[in-house]
């Protein structure tokens, strides 16, 4: 698996330790998902739901291989297990559905295109997604079609400006740091500082 | 009082996954009450109910609830009758039926998922995934490394917080502020990507590769009693699926008149 996509141990550890990181980050999350809840109900849901796909733009942002948005994903949902989280194996399969999502934008580039736009398409293909999986999982269908869409139009807004813009803006933030230099992110960041 | 944590975690993760399926189609609101008591009790006959464990649920819980008046307000649901008002706001029956049941599904998830996670120690998972689940190998070991890192970033945030102090890095109210969470998260996984990089070159460095054939100092094993673990689940659930059914009260995915 990891020889196909040319992963190498580097490239393996350093999306581990994002999936931690992103992985606390959304467990501490799920509190903000509460009161937003409390609020505005299951459309709160809505709002703060991009920041769950995060960890696969972001990774997917630094490291530019394919497979690194799903197996991000993935792996934050397994930090999240080990740190006992009570969606438990849920969180899996909704994980896999949201790196699928994100996946799929960047195979349709071939994994070659790491622009703005792609990368909030990318968030919004997680929402779409992540939003079929609620869709059963949850028991929308129940509701009106208008409400529905509009559960959708919040989704995707917050998946592009949370996930894809607030990914796009910790990466170059890394960047800056020289942090990335192995990277191909930092290397093309090197790359057009020489042009210049 | 059954000792959960002897059992292997990809049994456990089977016995989560069956029950989490058998949520998924179920659609009325007493068999997914009688599937939540059973998990209740489950959950109480393996003293697996802490405090933090019940406070880790409370979101759960309001979401629940969410779904239980958002429904009752708006499910399409047909010949319905209004039981009660508020304002301009009218419950019906059938919603709040509808309600029920998605409130009872997500408690049980939450439940059964919350008993998995305090009854497993994360290294024998990832043990049991590499060995059980043919998991690479390199990815498990990185988790596990990369859990170590979760204490030290702690620090790592401290000492951020302290440099920021020394500096003299001006403090705004909160709307004035563009970007606190960033002028922390930055240094703090610049300093954990360098860290990993390090780690990572000193574990080739030691030999360990990504697909090699290796030997383990501990070895999860499947033994009889999680194949016992993983039918008892599946009996479990089905006699209490079956005991709706003979009651008459199961609506699975084909009598259910949804979309």
């Amino acid at each position: 698996m990891t020889e196909k996509w040319g992963w190498t141990l580097k490239d393996i550890i350093v999306t581990c330790v994002l999936a931690v990181a992103f992985g606390a980050l959304y467990m501490g999350w799920v509190s903000v998902w509460a009161l937003a809840n409390g609020v505005f109900g299951p459309i709160g849901l809505d709002m703060v739901y991009g920041v769950w796909f995060m960890a696969s733009i972001t990774a997917a942002y630094i490291i530019r291989k394919p497979g690194i948005a799903f197996g991000a994903e993935m792996l934050a949902a397994l930090a999240e297990v080990l740190l006992g989280t009570p969606a438990g194996v849920s969180v899996f399969l909704g994980a896999g559905i949201q790196g699928i999502g994100c996946e799929l934008i960047f195979a349709a580039t071939r994994w070659k295109n790491y622009s703005t736009p792609v990368l909030m398409l990318a968030g919004m293909g997680a929402s779409v997604t992540s939003f079929i999986y609620n869709l059963v999982m949850f028991g929308y269908t129940k509701f009106p079609l208008s409400m529905l869409l509009l559960m959708l139009a919040i989704r995707l807004i917050s998946g592009a400006v949370f996930a894809g813009l607030c990914g796009k803006l910790i990466g170059d933030g890394l960047a800056a740091t020289g942090a990335l230099a192995s990277f191909p992110l930092g290397r093309e960041r090197a790359e057009k500082k020489v042009e210049v | 009082m059954i000792k959960l944590n002897r059992f292997n975690p990809t049994a456990k993760l089977i016995a989560n996954v069956i029950i989490l399926i058998t949520c998924v189609v179920i659609f009325d609101h007493k068999t997914m009450l009688a599937l939540l008591c059973a998990s209740i009790l489950f959950g109480l006959t393996t003293n697996s109910f802490t405090k933090k464990n019940l406070k880790a649920l409370i979101p759960f819980l309001l979401f629940a609830l969410a779904m239980l008046w958002m429904n009752a307000l708006w499910a399409r649901v047909e010949n319905a009758q209004v039981i009660g008002s508020l304002g301009p706001l009218e419950f019906t029956d059938k919603g709040l039926i509808v309600g029920l049941s998605l409130c009872f599904r997500v408690l049980t998830i939450g439940i059964t998922s919350t008993i998995f996670t305090t009854n497993t120690d994360p290294t024998e998972l990832m043990l049991s995934l590499i060995k059980q689940c043919r998991l690479n190998p390199g990815i498990a070991y990185g988790i596990l490394t990369a859990f170590r890192f979760l204490p030290t970033m702690e620090t790592d945030l401290a000492t951020i917080k302290g440099a920021h102090r020394v500096r003299n890095v001006k403090k705004h109210k909160w709307y004035m502020e563009k970007g606190r969470w960033y002028k922390y998260a930055i240094p703090l996984l610049a300093t954990n990507i360098r860290k990993a990089e390090r780690v990572a070159l000193a574990m080739e460095a030691r030999g360990f590769e990504n697909n090699q054939k290796r030997t383990y100092y501990k070895t999860v094993y499947w033994k009889k009693r999680d194949t016992i673990f993983v039918l008892c689940t599946l009996v479990m659930v089905s006699l209490v699926v079956s005991f709706s059914a003979y009651k008459g009260w199961l609506v699975g995915f084909k009598r259910w008149q949804g979309f």
